[in-house]
């Protein structure tokens, strides 16, 4: 009579022979069948090896998740987001007016600091363009990694940042 | 938003906005639910853009072929920008929005971990026979 018990013990030992198939074939090749004696033998060594598979199934979806990283932690806003490699730049009022931050990496520096809005930057590796009111208008504004300038454009604050920096940076053809 | 000859835009199909990804050649629709999809940046033939909308949106990403969501959370995530495998974005921690970043996983990653540690279990059985 096949009890609830010993389907449970055909259950388990099927179980270790399929773990330990190496060794049921080895004996297999003498025997052609799984002996239970040696079956059990082993029993504990595949009972290990399925206790870690079963840890690795657990784990292996932790090292696909997703690290998110706060980089600001302030009482203010902080706007627009742009990234380029490791660099991330966008903006914030500093208690006065709209200033330009950037994160390298690893730390936060404040990019501007004057008494005019700094907005909607946008970043490609060391260049950063922005729009700065220079008390007219706005007018878009270049660090090229060493010293910063403004574009000459005519059309001022109706063509984006990420306009300008793609055609100065000659990455887009525009028609 | 342009990467290379790769283009991602969204777009009303009849519902609400979708998200829709051209490589040079071909337009694939990313989404089609019924949620509004919108706000897509891309980089290579990753695309992330914000689905919800309201003050509960979600950041997704596109790898080219399969959908993730990257955050799952009660605040407004919105604005994603992506540049290889990075992503940023501005979310709203319930005061103020606030900066926050993360990192594709490398996607071989579990599965190299569980292939490498089968390899060694094959390994051990292996030399455990021929002794």
């Amino acid at each position: 009579m096949v009890t609830a018990k010993t389907r449970f013990q055909d259950q388990l030992k099927a179980l270790a022979c399929w773990l330990c198939y190496t060794e049921i074939t080895a004996i297999g090749a003498v025997n052609k069948t799984c002996k239970m004696k040696m079956v059990s033998q082993h029993f504990w060594k595949a009972a290990a090896k399925a206790a870690a598979i079963g840890l690795l199934l657990a784990i292996a979806p932790l090292a696909n998740a997703f690290t998110i990283t706060q980089i600001t932690d302030n009482a203010i806003d902080d706007w627009h987001p742009k990234i380029s490699g490791n660099n991330i730049v966008w903006y914030a009022n500093d208690g006065n007016d709209d200033e330009i931050y950037w994160w390298d990496g690893s730390a936060t520096t404040q990019f501007t600091n004057n008494a005019t809005d700094d907005k909607f930057p946008a970043i490609s590796g060391s260049n950063v363009a922005w729009m700065r009111d220079d008390g007219d208008d706005f007018e878009i504004y270049l660090w090229d990694g060493s010293a910063r300038c403004r574009l000459p454009t005519t059309r001022k604050s109706t063509i984006s940042v990420e306009y300008q920096v793609a055609k100065l940076l000659g990455t887009q053809t525009f028609i | 938003m342009i990467s290379g000859n790769n283009i991602v835009w969204q777009s009303w199909d009849g519902n609400d906005e979708e998200i829709y990804f051209w490589d040079g050649s071909t337009t694939t629709q990313i989404t089609d639910n019924a949620t509004y999809d919108g706000d897509p940046a891309i980089s290579g033939s990753n695309v992330v853009w914000v689905a919800g909308g309201g003050s509960d949106s979600e950041i997704y990403l596109w790898d080219g072929s399969n959908t993730t969501q990257i955050t799952d959370n009660a605040i407004e995530d919105r604005e994603p920008a992506i540049s290889g495998n990075n992503i940023v974005w501005m979310g709203n921690n319930g005061v103020d929005y606030e900066i926050y970043f993360t990192t594709v996983p490398e996607p071989a990653t579990g599965a190299l971990l569980g292939l490498g540690f089968l390899a060694l279990l094959r390994r051990n059985n292996r030399n455990r026979c021929g002794k």
